[in-house]
């Protein structure tokens, strides 16, 4: 009798091994698909901001609300980029289940209407996702510590998959001379990617893609693109392109192609490394 | 031909265009291209690069733009190269990478870029196994 509980014991253990442990409700592309390397099979990840929607605008619907209450932790971006996190917090019943992914490392600072704001597009640089993936590993060990060795492999096989991307990055901007190194995009997400490989933005619109631009300072853009002898205008996923495409009549300019600016695409950016590349590929070989 | 003033002119003036065209091409050289690195706005610098790796990597590259300055599989702990480069005021990168046998703990590499003996650009990069970095270079002080 004793052998066959033993055995029905051992059984079931496997059973709840195998399956997820966790439920994590995620607030970004990004974050979920940290979530998904590090938790694997462990943890059920629901994506609250799916591919092409802009965190910028977005709003939790009451079918959001009742996802992330029944989650065991909400992974956030961070750095303001949910406007309405407090409120969220105050109907998910606390603050406690909130993992801050961008809380981990300092803020760029970029001024916004006369006032200095955070920038929140973090993701830009792959230093951050690592250590993002860092806070991400520690919060599903905290919550589900029966999976800590699970969660440990996966965090450093992404983490290792993160460095060769690294790699690859620089290797591939260290073909694309300095002076060529001057990105202009629809609204000014690429900050920290520009601080990370040396590149100058220019900025259509402000930090939020609510911003817009007043002709003034389309003026000015187009005298600076002229003046800098900028070969090529981005316009982004989520973002109309009609103004870039006006500014390349105006300049002579080309435009460069399309940038994931907030988030994963759902065919050639499905993954945080396959945005990367694709962003960057699209930027050196329209700027070369 | 007497009886056609016009002709002769007209002859004397093909002779000019055919003899006259060549003079004119000495005198006024088209534009030739500048060299590839000849950048608007840049001065050219003979320069020295030097390396040197606190343990031996297994494999070695130096490049720029994408050019192999040095790429080595011989665990040496020294490098050193001649380089020549037109610089531009936003500067010019060195891209460098390694790989160190397994197991090798972090270690350090120096990365010195001299004019005539003087330091223009030096800095310490760390390897946990591998490394892949960027060193800039600015345009040397007068
Ligand atoms: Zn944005």
């Amino acid at each position: 009798m004793k052998y066959l509980a033993a055995i029905l014991a051992l059984s079931v253990t496997s059973l709840v091994g195998a399956r997820a442990e966790l439920t994590v409700a995620s607030l970004s592309t990004i974050t979920t698909d940290i979530a998904k390397n590090v938790g694997g099979d462990r943890v059920k990840i629901i994506p609250i901001i799916g591919p092409g929607v802009d965190p910028h605008e977005f709003q939790p619907s009451p079918a959001d609300i009742k996802k992330i209450v029944k989650a065991d932790l909400v992974l956030i971006t961070g750095k303001h980029l949910e406007g309405y996190l407090t409120k969220l917090e105050e109907s998910a019943g606390g603050a406690g289940k909130f993992v801050d992914t961008g809380a981990a490392f300092p803020s760029l600072k970029l001024e916004e209407d006369g006032k200095m704001v955070e920038d929140p597009h973090w993701w830009h640089s792959i230093d951050n996702v690592k250590k993002a993936t860092a806070v991400v590993e520690k919060s599903f060990i905290d919550a589900d510590p029966a999976n800590k060795a699970t969660y440990e492999k996966n965090a450093a096989a992404y983490l290792a998959e993160l460095k060769s991307l690294e790699t690859w990055a620089k290797k591939e901007v260290s073909t694309l001379p300095r002076e060529k190194r001057k990105l202009v995009t629809s609204h000014d997400a690429f900050q920290y990617f520009a601080r990370d490989f040396g590149f100058k933005i220019y900025a259509i619109e402000g930090v939020s893609t609510e911003d817009e631009p007043s002709s003034k300072k389309i003026t000015d853009l187009i005298n600076t693109i002229k003046s800098e002898g900028v070969k090529a205008v981005f316009f982004e996923s989520i973002e109309n392109p009609k103004v870039v495409t006006e500014i390349t009549k105006e300049t002579g300019a080309k435009v460069g192609g399309e940038l994931y600016a907030d988030g994963l695409g759902d065919k050639t950016a499905a993954t945080y490394p396959e945005m990367v590349k694709y962003n960057i590929t699209t930027i050196v070989d329209s700027l070369k | 031909m007497e009886g056609r003033p016009w002709l002769r002119i007209w002859l004397i003036l093909l002779g000019f265009t055919f003899l006259g065209l060549p003079v004119w091409r000495v005198t006024h050289p088209a534009a030739v291209a500048p060299p590839k690195d000849l950048r608007e706005g840049t001065i050219t610098f003979p320069l020295r690069v030097e390396v040197t790796f606190a343990s031996p990597p297994t494999s070695f590259d130096l490049e720029y733009l994408g050019a192999t300055l040095i790429s080595s599989h011989a665990p040496n702990r020294d490098f050193a190269i001649d380089w020549k480069v037109a610089i531009s005021k936003e500067g010019v990168d060195l891209f460098l990478s390694a790989e160190w046998p397994p197991g090798t703990p972090t270690t350090a590499v120096r990365v010195k870029v001299t004019r005539d003996g003087s330091a223009i650009a030096e800095q310490t990069f760390w390897g946990d196994g591998s490394l892949a970095e960027t060193l800039t270079v600015w345009e040397p002080k007068p």
